[in-house]
């Protein structure tokens, strides 16, 4: 498989379809990302293409050995936080190492447990805590990619996990035990 | 390692961050301990939930790589657009115009090339509108008459009649008869004072939204009366209120002042909610701003800003405008 380095290479010998081939790639995650911090889905929407947009023109100064993913969901931060203008910082130099233990869970998903409730939970979270989840466990960035991304700490990324998790969690269960009586 | 320290650690082994070491001893106390084991298959169970239910949660709407596709076409036609287009937007018939039309052109591009495009640029752009003071604009939007008085000096400012001006900077903005416009909450308007300067812009982040990269041309060029001045010169298309507008314009720096003498140009542009509904009603074209007053940082030698408005202005819009 084509790598994303390789296909922005490709867009910058002037191949117009990579381009379209890395939207085609980010864009779910770029889009779900933006839902969580944006006002609105339509928001969302104008966002996303933004960052593509705003992706399309930094091209030249991507480096091709890093990730593109936090790059990506840097440029959507920033353009959700702050409309005025990109505040790129570079990110993570390294792959994060991606064999995490948690991997291959969905199989032993609590029986019962249905999506829409871990959703309505994660949206009653603090946004840093959802924010934090939602890099980690939708869009798989390391501690440090998150840490660049949100531009605090990697401890106080590992703080927001663990306390998100636990609310989350609290609030899993109460609406179990809601949904037994 | 006892359960305290392994409860610590659990969330870092999970997410893949801990070194191989720490691995080696939370696995070798997972092993030997039912209750962490217990703790440690309930967290992954929920979090196994979690990123099942995010990943499930939205994909981008159809169509999505086509819009960008397109907006990414539209960019490239205008970074090839030359002076051409402020050509057109300025009409046939050029406006003697004081600072405030060709600045908003102007800081749109300088916005744009302060983060990263051309700081040569930006930075000069930057100088010459640090040397202001205050101004006072006068602008016709459909048969509105509307006055602005700006200043760098206050930070934000949110006046009642819900005019908003973000950073930097603070508007006033007032109708004919001096009296504030009055705007619904929903027609919250906000002007941009970009980076300290005391020109209104209006803003990417709010109504309007900058489409392709401005074009700036910057040269020297010999006034009428034998002077030579720096000429700045942009045009860019930006998506304001749902419509896209032309900026165009062009402003004149002193070389050895650094002040800024005088400005033509033009702009589609409505300043107003009230404006943007004219402008989708096909009953608005576009707005003319003037400065006829400004206050400089420090004494200016005569005569280096003209504020002479051209005679019948606001006539010649009118007509325009039918």
């Amino acid at each position: 498989m084509v790598t994303d380095g390789e296909l922005v290479g490709r867009c910058l010998a002037g191949d117009r379809g990579a381009f379209g081939e890395i939207v085609g790639r980010h864009q779910d995650t770029v889009f779900r990302h933006l839902l969580r911090l944006a006002r609105s889905r339509e928001q969302a929407e104008d966002l996303c293409q933004d960052t593509f947009l705003r992706f399309h023109r930094a091209l030249p100064r991507f480096d091709r050995s890093r990730p593109l993913a936090p790059y990506l969901l840097k440029i959507a931060t920033n353009l959700c936080h702050d409309g005025r203008g990109p505040r790129l910082v570079v990110v993570g130099e390294e792959e994060a190492d991606s064999a995490a233990a948690w991997s291959a869970l969905e199989e032993k998903a609590i029986v019962g447990l249905q999506h829409q409730e871990v959703l309505a939970a994660m949206r009653r979270l603090r946004p840093e805590h959802r924010e934090a989840l939602s890099l980690r466990y939708d869009s798989g960035l390391s501690y440090r990619e998150i840490a660049e991304v949100m531009e605090v700490g990697e401890n106080t990324i590992a703080t927001w996990l663990h306390r998100g998790l636990g609310e989350l969690r609290g609030m899993l269960r109460t609406a179990e035990k809601e949904a037994v009586r | 390692m006892t359960c305290q320290q392994a409860l610590g650690m659990m969330q870092a082994f999970g997410d893949g961050e801990l070194g191989a070491e720490s691995r080696r001893v939370f696995v070798g106390h997972l092993k030997g301990c039912p209750r962490c084991r217990g703790e440690y298959d309930e967290r992954r169970r929920l979090v196994g939930n979690l990123a099942a239910a995010l990943q499930a949660e939205a994909v981008a709407p159809a169509g999505m790589a086509e819009a960008i596709a397109r907006r990414l076409s539209k960019e490239r036609e205008t970074w090839h657009a030359p002076m051409a287009g402020a050509r057109k937007v300025m009409g046939r018939r050029p406006f003697r115009l004081a600072l405030s039309a060709g600045l908003v052109a102007v800081l749109v591009a300088a916005g744009w090339f302060v983060f990263g495009q051309d700081l040569a640029l930006a930075k000069a752009i930057d100088h010459a509108l640090r040397q202001v003071k205050s101004a006072h604009f006068v602008a016709l939007e459909g048969g509105r008459e509307i006055e602005v008085w700006a200043t760098p000096d206050a930070e934000r400012v949110t006046t009642d009649d819900g005019w908003m001006v973000a950073k930097h900077g603070v508007a006033y903005v007032f109708d004919a008869r001096r009296k504030r416009v009055s705007l619904t909450r929903d027609s919250i308007a906000h002007l941009h004072m970009l980076r300290g300067l005391n020109v209104l812009m209006l803003s990417e982040r709010l109504r309007g939204r900058v489409l392709g990269k401005p074009t700036v041309v910057k040269e020297t060029i010999t006034l009428a009366d034998g002077r030579k001045a720096i000429r700045i010169s942009a045009v860019a298309k930006a998506r304001n209120q749902g419509v896209v507008c032309d900026y165009a314009g062009e402003m004149l720096v002193d070389p050895v002042t650094n002040l800024i003498l005088s400005g033509e140009a033009s702009q589609t542009v409505p300043g107003t909610p009230e404006g943007g509904k004219l402008m989708r009603q096909g009953r608005l074209r576009s707005m003319r701003i003037y400065v006829d007053q400004i206050e400089y940082n420090a004494p200016v030698p005569k005569g280096v800003f003209d504020t002479t408005v051209p005679r019948g202005w606001r006539a010649d819009f009118r007509e325009q405008q039918r």
